[in-house]
């Protein structure tokens, strides 16, 4: 019962889940039932139903309690999605009876799209990239079966530790899927075979997993493990919170055999005429069929028999179909003669970043970093990257960040190659343009970012910067710079001249935030406690008289005396032993007799004065 | 003005005679003149008419002394400090503080990079929502003011340049006026003699302490710092107004100078003069 095509269905069409689902397709037997949501099974209807027997088992069922409550369920659709969890057991208690449930909302008969199940798996194997380096799907063998794969394999090999233990990860993938509102089946086992029997087949596995709780293993890293998702049914369940998740089964390494024991033979994927002779052969479950002697089912049933059990106890490979991960974007143009010429070199860098941006926007995807490769002639290749504040696939935002970049360019020699490719992309957000764009939301609107990158690329990355405060008592580290656009540091091009400030941490800085996000050590100091420029370090003062107490009376600062009239302090400022240099100052903010304002500190070591800032 | 006379009365049955093409060639003047009328009425109506916001300057006295009760957005406002200390600074934290109030980003292009981030959140601004560009030269720092105030979601930019040539002072006044961000420019007393293209410029002096002062400290004195702002130019009024003020140093709130207290103090201050 593949319901993968209900699952991308109820993504698309929200408004489906509110009444029974079922797809027809065209079979031998004319047009036929091929997938059914639960409600839909509830009224009896059957994959491989012709599509005329389905349509009136769900007229039946709409009619039955009266056309009124029809209107009613309609419009209270948007609480549907809670009620189908109570709904649902009840209408499986009372059985297949065409009986009508209480409440019986129009039904949904649509054709189905085998295609776009298929590039919507596709695409959500490459969404599954995140979590491992190779997504294969499901045999061919499916596909020749008539149901199409409907079942994603990840290939988790040395995985578990990056996500602290397989458990983990399973759960990672798990709440990934929850998040995008599909509901999947996840067990990790040895083998592929093995992994989608168990989540191909899930009647049996309870009493597996009640004697062999998930998080009990700790699964050894490097044994090859696989799980498989499935999508069943959970059109609603998705949507209502109130169903959970089923738990990854974990199959532990070499326990495949007992995992796999009281499955039906039909989760081997054997072929349906041996299984249909496995029936009759009165053997019910898989454990039968390993109890039997080897040599005997390879000259009783074939090859096939054997051939399944050894992919499934890991005796034999199973190739993986993989699922190639999504290609980086990149636009590149080969010249036929090496160009010079500045002016259309940026024309053809333009051209490409117009093919880039359209490639970004296809995949919904925007430019985090855009690396431009100008391959000369008998030269080393001319490379930058340039950093964007919010993913972009704005040709403009992105050019005018290239093109700082390029103007500051010294080309080794002509250029016979140009490529421009998204170093690292991210989703795009939706944007919604609001009516008083800017005003609520001054962190998300594009023209800042579009500023941000435009000061970085001329000033430099570590040059345009957020300030967040920090508990610190030592004045020069109550603050720390943090970049706004993290740019990786290419070799070329970097302009020589910039110094990169001390940077903290290397994670790229999140958005602007507002301010209710990030809420900085709160100022305890008055306005007028700190001056609001400092000296880059402090000075040492030249003191002509000194007073017993308190600062000096007049001292003298670039050639300038001043003297001092009124004075607040000291404030003591000691940073523990821990610190490499410890500090111990005694601050006081003083007036002149002009009535300028300073910001001095005496250090207790030696008691020689500093002026560390003027209120200017 | 004979023309306008002759038009209503005489003209009038001039026209039909002159059949139907000269007549639509007659009118055009006419509705060119009107035009002209609105585009002159246009030009001589305040530039930024009365929809432009007045964000209050943060300093009561100094909202009272400009004739439109505060800063319009789109303004560049120029505050010369007669020297290190001044407590030029202040205002112009207080300026860009009541600019963001109501949304948008401050951005502070700091060339040597002196801004002390902790003093700024003291003085209220969001450090959230403010942008620091360190540029290196006055080049990048030119630049860097131009691009933040053509940025429309840039409430005030905050700088600090030394030397500004013409182009750029007018690049900058021409995209604050587009985008309606207000231009804060911390600059040296010595910029007195240049040209400006700034709405209000003023001069910050701190107001010396009185020389009865003794040199003795401790005083229960008023921590407020007076200082003295110099008017030089402000849209509406001509001619040059100063202005004495007060920083509270606790709440960093700016106030009128209290003439009286003053003078309480002086007497305090001063037991030979209690009489005084």
């Amino acid at each position: 019962m593949p319901n993968w095509p209900l699952q991308r269905l109820a993504i698309k069409q929200p408004e489906l889940t509110a009444a029974p689902v079922a797809l027809y397709a065209p079979s031998r037997r004319g047009q036929a039932i091929t997938a059914c949501c639960a409600a839909a099974t509830a009224a009896g209807l059957r994959p491989d139903m012709p599509l005329a027997e389905a349509t009136v088992l769900l007229e039946a069922a709409a009619r039955a309690p009266g056309k009124s409550r029809v209107a009613d369920s309609l419009r209270e659709s948007s609480r549907v999605a809670g009620d189908v969890a109570q709904r649902s057991p009840q209408l499986r208690r009372s059985g297949n009876s065409l009986r009508s449930p209480p409440v019986t909302p129009a039904f949904h008969l649509l054709p189905h799209d085998q295609a776009a199940d298929r590039t919507a798996l596709e695409k959500l194997a490459q969404w599954c990239h995140r979590f491992s380096p190779s997504v294969g799907w499901e045999m061919a063998e499916g596909a020749q079966q008539g149901n199409a794969p409907d079942a994603l394999l990840l290939d988790g090999t040395k995985l578990g530790p990056l996500f602290g233990g397989e458990a983990a990860w399973a759960a990672a993938v798990a709440a990934g899927l929850q998040r995008l509102g599909l509901h999947a089946r996840i067990a990790v086992a040895d083998t592929p075979a093995a992994a989608l029997a168990v989540v191909k087949f899930p009647i049996k596995p309870r009493p597996l997993v009640a004697e062999t709780p998930a998080n009990e293993y700790r699964v050894a890293g490097d044994e090859r493990s696989e799980p498989p998702e499935r999508r069943n049914w959970g059109l609603r369940c998705a949507a209502s919170p109130a169903t959970p998740f089923p738990p990854p089964a974990i199959i532990p390494p070499g326990d495949s055999r007992t995992a796999l024991a009281p499955l039906p033979p039909a989760a081997l994927r054997l072929s349906p005429p041996l299984v249909e002779t496995l029936q009759h052969l009165g053997i019910g479950c898989v454990g039968q069929l390993l109890a039997l002697p080897r040599d005997q089912l390879q000259t009783r049933l074939g090859p096939e028999v054997l051939w399944r059990v050894d992919q499934a106890m890991g005796r034999s490979d199973e190739p993986l179909h993989t699922v190639p991960a999504p290609p980086q974007a990149t636009a590149e143009r080969l010249l036929e003669f090496p160009l010079a010429d500045r002016g259309l070199i940026e024309q053809i860098v333009g051209q490409l970043i117009d093919q880039l941006a359209w490639q970004l926007a296809r995949r919904s995807a925007g430019a985090l970093a855009v690396t431009c490769r100008l391959e000369c002639v008998e030269a080393p290749p001319a490379e930058f990257t340039a950093g964007l504040y919010q993913p972009t696939a704005d040709p403009r935002q992105i050019g005018e960040v290239i093109a700082m970049h390029l103007e500051r360019l010294r080309l080794p020699g002509p250029v016979e190659a140009a490529a421009v490719t998204a170093a690292r992309t991210a989703r795009l957000g939706e944007q919604q343009r609001s009516l008083f764009d800017g005003q609520e939301r001054p962190h998300k609107s594009p023209q800042l970012a579009g500023l941000v990158n435009r000061l970085t690329s001329r000033l430099g990355a570590g040059q345009v910067v957020r300030y967040r405060l920090q508990r610190d008592p030592q004045p020069e580290h109550a603050f720390r710079r943090e970049p706004l656009i993290d740019t990786p540091p290419s070799g070329h091009a970097q302009p020589a001249t910039r110094k990169p400030p001390s940077r903290r941490r290397a994670a790229p800085a999140p958005l602007l935030a507002s301010s209710a996000t990030t809420t900085p050590a709160p100022p305890t100091a008055a306005p007028l406690d700190r001056p609001w420029q400092v000296l880059a370090a402090p000075q040492p003062l030249e003191v002509l008289a000194i007073a017993p107490e308190g600062p000096p009376a007049r001292f003298r600062f670039a050639g300038e005396d001043h003297q001092i009239v009124r004075h607040w302090g000291p404030e003591r400022i000691e940073t523990g032993w821990q610190r490499r240099r410890m500090i111990r100052r005694d601050y006081y903010r003083v007036e002149t007799a002009t009535g300028v304002r300073a910001w001095l500190f005496r250090r207790r070591g030696d008691g020689a004065w500093f002026l560390h800032g003027w209120f200017d | 003005m004979p023309v306008f006379a002759t038009k209503s009365r005489p003209v009038a049955p001039a026209k039909p005679p002159k059949s139907a093409k000269p007549a639509p060639a007659a009118k055009p003047p006419v509705t060119q003149v009107r035009q002209l009328a609105r585009l002159l009425e246009r030009w001589s109506a305040p530039p930024d008419g009365g929809e432009v916001e007045v964000v209050p300057s943060g300093a009561p006295p100094l909202d009272a002394a400009l004739a439109d009760g505060g800063f319009r957005r789109g303004w560049l406002v120029e505050w010369l400090a007669a020297g290190r200390g001044a407590g030029a600074g202040a205002l112009a934290l207080l300026a860009a503080r009541e600019a963001c109030r109501t949304g948008g980003a401050l951005v502070i292009i700091d060339r040597g990079g002196t801004f002390y981030p902790p003093a700024l959140a003291a003085w209220g601004v969001d450090l959230s929502r403010t942008i620091v560009a360190l540029p290196a030269t006055p080049r990048d720092e030119a630049w860097a003011i131009d691009q933040a105030l053509r940025c429309p979601h840039t409430a005030a930019v905050l700088a600090t340049p030394r030397s500004v040539d013409g182009r750029n002072f007018r690049r900058w006044q021409l995209a604050a006026e587009a985008t309606g961000a207000l231009g804060l420019l911390l600059r040296p007393a010595a910029a007195r003699s240049e040209p400006t293209w700034a709405v209000v410029r003023m001069q910050v002096t701190p107001h010396g302490a009185q020389p009865l002062f003794p040199v003795a400290t401790g005083l229960p004195l008023s921590a407020a710092w007076r200082l003295q702002i110099e008017l030089l130019r402000s849209r509406g009024r001509l001619h040059a107004r100063t202005l004495q003020v007060e920083l509270d140093s606790r709440t960093g709130s700016c106030h009128e100078t209290n003439t009286r207290r003053v003078v309480a103090e002086l007497a305090a201050a001063a037991p030979g003069h209690q009489t005084a």
